[in-house]
């Protein structure tokens, strides 16, 4: 169970992180209400491809000595919610804004979520960022690198739309 | 209140009586039933210790006691059925708070008698329950089958009949309440709206309100009390300010809406006519050789589907067409021509306009989206727009000006919206509409009689020569009768509209290629990426479908059109804002002699000064229910000025507003409509009320009334001056439009507007609009032909897309 919830947790943590992911969009939508028409089908692809992405990634980056560990229940919510529809609901609504405004509302999101997540589990513990020291290196660090999803995100998608009809970079 | 109370009794209201006395005969075994115990058995000694059962026997007897009473005659005494009903509501009340709060291990009866008291008390309210429902349910079936109801609950009929009893007040009324009350139920029970609900509300609201001043509900009060409550709460504290601003207004809102409604009863009513002085026109006697003379036009048939045509879930074609109003219309009759197959969805029924007739009210409800009830969210500004086929164009004044150089050039500006628009070919299709549908100008023998006067005292007062453009409006009319019917439909085929004319024509071309499903409301539209695949509608029976197509254009108005786009999340940032109209306020005169300003074309003449100050000045009139539902007044004063109805004219002003409205899929109805006017839109309205004020005093009116919230009348040029200071916002006038505009405005800047220049929907590639809601700004004047030019000029961008497409 260790492995599945991490060492103490219960599924009232768990909760508890959810109010989290949920307060994350209530202020998301104040810049963004709903998901351009034209956008959704694009969005659908994100949901179902950035979050098992994530979530795979999580695991081997771990075992890469990376990051740590992230329990599975963790891990599943943080890569298919948060980010499967966190995160894409974050991009559809900031894609055109400015580069450096959509870097700063992704890494400051997810340094948040990161942080929450750490208080309220116990995760994210690592003392170091790719050998730079410090617990709070090692989540602002993957926060950094999560705004840079805005710029990568593009990319494939316009890979992804010669092919499949209606989505849209 | 007046009851009729001859008739025989009903079988619901004999239902109700059997009910009554089964309960007086139970209630009076209940006293026994409570009093025996403490005689005699071997519950005595414990019954003689409860002290609640004195006030028991006194309760059931009473209760007894009224239902007996009210069974002997349940019209006369159904105010005691409702006490019953309420002393039943309040005990089921009572043994609630009980069982949550009270001490229930009272050892006395666990003791004695072998119950607990939390028991007797969950039996005595399963008791009490039933007798609660079965008495609500009885007396509202005996209310409604005794007033015959066939939209309203008793409780709003009531309200309104209690309203109606003070409102219209004044000598040789013709009707009464009860007729007005009728009158109205059968109104709202024959047309279906979003928004009907509201006028529930209001009446209930009516009803209720004297309730927070300690007094018994409306239609419960004395004549007497009733009229000050109503002048009091209803008039002088909204007038005098004494409320909080978000309660004045609800109440404003909520006594606008019933008054209307009492206005709308009694002056529909054929039997008031002639104490107003109003002749219906196929009553008047000139009538025949009007008809003789200018014989209505043979008709051009218009073939629609209905819902019970589509027997499929889904439906297809090259291009779908969402309203057939002034834009859709222009926009089909171009397509079909350019040889595309084109189906229109249209909201509203198909009216042949040999179904038209002179019954206003009738006509209101079938003719106009929310039967003429829409109104904005703070109740204070109605907006008017036609919802059948045809759209506005069949209700509307058929008042036809160009776009105004100053406004197009408004638009293209680079610095503002840039709107792009080429001027030489939108003047093209603008003169290619002029011919289309005919628009001459309207100097025939049948205009407004009251805008001969009118027109006079404009020269007079030097207002007619140039730069200025007076005289009688151009418009779609070709042989008009006079009949003043133009807001309620042309039933003799003289109005050109695209009921008439457009979509009889472009039908005709088509060959089949044009169809139109009428009773068909579309929700949202479906989209893979850019592309726009389907629009979901819902019918009038109910179902659902879809409509595919291969090119969408929106031409359901400014307000249809934008919340459409908002339901879809199309551009939800920026569809439904930058919102404008042409606001419009009425001033009325009242001449010395019968002018009968109602047997004529509705408006007739007009004065634009230039330089522009803002607004046009046109004269107006209306039948009688229109008419008095902005008349200035209230009681007496308004009966009378009703009473001279047919020696009063008007004239409307026209205020191209500011772009600050918006309309929203929030709301209580999720047809929400943002706008209470600028203070320059205030400014200029009023500087033309006071213009309108002295034409009608140079024409010889005295007094003249703006129509304000608070009656007020001037008879001289120098008196008039002091209105606009007597004004202290938008709520003090009546207001309203037929014109809404924008929402949707087209730019071709990245951050403005909702349309590019091509008229597509910026971010999709077969979506298009083609409707007032692209106008950057308000036209300022009628924008009827401004419409249909844009979607002329537009229908080639639609055109390629669905050539490309198929």
């Amino acid at each position: 169970m260790e492995r599945i919830l991490g060492p103490g947790n219960t599924i009232v943590h768990y909760l508890w992180v959810l109010v989290v992911y949920l307060m994350m969009l209530v202020l998301m939508r104040y810049g963004n209400q709903t998901v351009e028409l034209s956008y959704r089908r694009t969005r659908a692809f994100l949901i179902w491809t950035l979050g098992p992405i994530v979530f795979i990634a999580n695991w081997l980056l771990f075992r890469a000595g990376a990051m740590s560990f992230l329990p599975w229940l963790n891990n599943v919510l943080h890569a298919l919610v948060w980010v499967g529809v966190g995160l894409t609901f974050l991009y559809a609504g900031c894609r055109t804004r400015a580069g450096w405004e959509q870097f700063a509302l992704f890494a400051v999101f997810s340094f948040v979520v990161k942080v929450a997540e750490h208080l309220l589990l116990g995760t994210w513990e690592h003392d170091n960022f790719f050998g730079i020291p410090g617990q709070t290196t090692y989540m602002a660090g993957w926060s950094a690198l999560d705004g840079l999803l805005p710029f990568v995100i593009p990319v494939v998608l316009r890979q992804v739309a010669r092919i499949v009809p209606g989505i849209m970079p | 209140m007046p009851e009729s109370i001859d008739r025989p009794l009903l079988p619901e209201e004999r239902r109700l009586r059997l009910l009554l006395r089964i309960l007086a005969i139970a209630f009076t075994l209940a006293i026994f039933a409570y009093l025996l115990p403490a005689l005699v058995g071997g519950w005595r000694p414990a019954w003689l210790q409860l002290p609640f059962v004195t006030n028991s026997v006194v309760k059931i007897a009473t209760l007894g006691l009224l239902a007996f009473v009210a069974s002997g005659d349940v019209r006369r005494f159904r105010a005691l059925v409702l006490i019953l009903i309420w002393a039943h509501a309040v005990s089921e009340l009572a043994m609630v708070a009980c069982l949550i709060w009270a001490d229930l291990a009272a050892p006395l009866w666990q003791a004695h008698l072998g119950m607990s008291m939390t028991a007797t008390l969950w039996g005595a309210m399963a008791l009490d329950g039933v007798i609660l429902v079965l008495l609500i349910g009885a007396f509202t079936a005996a209310d409604r089958a005794h007033y015959e109801l066939h939209y309203l609950s008793p409780l709003e009929f009531r309200s309104l009949c209690a309203l109606a009893d003070v409102v219209v007040e004044g000598r040789d009324e013709r009707i009464t309440p009860e007729d007005i009350a009728r009158n109205v139920d059968r109104y709202l029970g024959s047309f279906r709206a979003r928004r009907k609900w509201l006028t529930k509300l209001a009446l209930t609201g009516l009803e209720l309100y004297p309730l927070l001043s300690w007094l018994a509900p409306l239609s419960y009060q004395h004549r007497e009390e009733r009229a000050a409550f109503v002048r009091r709460c209803l008039y002088q504290d909204v007038d005098r300010r004494l409320l909080p601003a978000w309660f004045r207004t609800l109440v404003q809102g909520m006594s606008r809406l019933a008054n209307q409604l009492t206005y709308l009863g009694y002056y529909n009513d054929p039997r008031t006519f002639e104490s107003v002085g109003y002749t219906p026109f196929l009553s008047r006697p000139d009538t025949p050789a009007r008809l003789a003379q200018d014989p209505p036009p043979p008709r051009r048939p218009l073939a629609t589907l209905s819902p019970a045509d589509v027997r499929q879930e889904t439906l297809d074609a090259d291009v779908v067409i969402v309203g057939t109003g002034a834009g859709g219309s222009i926009l089909a009759h171009e397509l079909v021509r350019a040889g595309l197959d084109v189906l229109m969805l249209e909201r509203g029924p198909h009216y042949d306009p040999s179904e038209f007739n002179e019954d206003e009210v009738d006509m209101l409800g079938k003719l106009y989206a929310d039967g003429a009830l829409q109104l904005s969210r703070d109740f204070r500004f109605q907006v008017l727009q036609g919802s059948c086929v045809g759209g506005t164009t069949v209700v509307n004044n058929a008042v036809s000006f160009r776009l105004p150089d100053r406004v197009l050039e408004r638009w293209n500006d680079r610095d503002q919206l840039d709107a792009r628009i080429d001027e030489r070919e939108y003047r093209a299709a603008e003169d290619a509409v002029w011919q289309l549908i005919h628009v001459t100008e309207q100097d025939h023998r049948h205009l407004n009689p009251s805008g001969y006067p009118i027109h006079a005292a404009i020269a007079r007062l030097g207002l007619a020569g140039s730069p200025n453009r007076s005289g009688p409006v151009a418009a779609n009319i070709a042989g008009c009768l006079g009949c003043g019917y133009c807001n309620i439909g042309c039933a003799y085929g003289k109005k050109l509209s695209m009921l008439d004319v457009v979509l009889p024509l472009a039908q005709q071309a088509g060959r089949g290629r044009l169809r139109i499903l009428a009773g068909c409301d579309v929700g949202r539209l479906e989209a893979t990426g850019k592309r726009i695949t389907a629009a979901r509608c819902e019918l009038s029976d109910g179902r659902t479908i879809r409509v595919k197509g291969r090119t969408f254009a929106l031409a359901a108005g400014a307000v249809s059109s934008s919340l459409i786009l908002l339901r879809s999340s199309i551009q939800s940032r920026r569809a439904g804002r930058e919102l404008c109209f042409n606001i419009g306020a009425p001033v009325s005169g009242i001449f010395p002699q019968p002018i009968r300003s109602y047997a004529g074309l509705q408006i007739s003449h007009y004065v634009d000064l230039e330089p522009s100050r803002g607004y046009v000045v046109e004269s107006w009139y209306n039948p009688p229910v229109a008419q008095a539902l902005t008349m200035p007044g209230w009681f007496e004063d308004h009966f009378e000025h009703m009473r001279q109805y047919d020696r009063i004219a008007s004239l409307g002003v026209l205020v191209g507003s500011e772009s600050n409205g918006r309309a929203t899929t929030g709301g209580l109805t999720g047809r929400e409509i943002q706008y209470e006017p600028t203070p320059g839109d205030l400014r200029k309205l009023l500087d033309g009320i006071v213009l309108g004020g002295r034409i009608l005093l140079e024409a010889g009116c005295r007094p003249v009334m703006p129509h304000t919230f608070r009656l007020r009348r001037y008879s001289t040029p120098a008196e008039l001056e002091t209105f606009p200071a007597s004004v202290r916002d938008h709520a003090d006038l009546t207001i309203g439009t037929g014109h809404p505009q924008g929402g949707n405005p087209i730019s071709a800047r990245g951050d403005r507007g909702v349309v590019d220049p091509d008229f597509r929907v910026k971010g999709y590639a077969n979506l298009f609009v083609a409707d007032a809601s692209l106008f950057p700004s308000s036209v300022g004047v009628n924008p009827q032909i401004t419409v249909m030019s844009l979607a002329r000029y537009g229908a080639r961008f639609v055109a390629e897309a669905a050539g490309r497409a198929g």
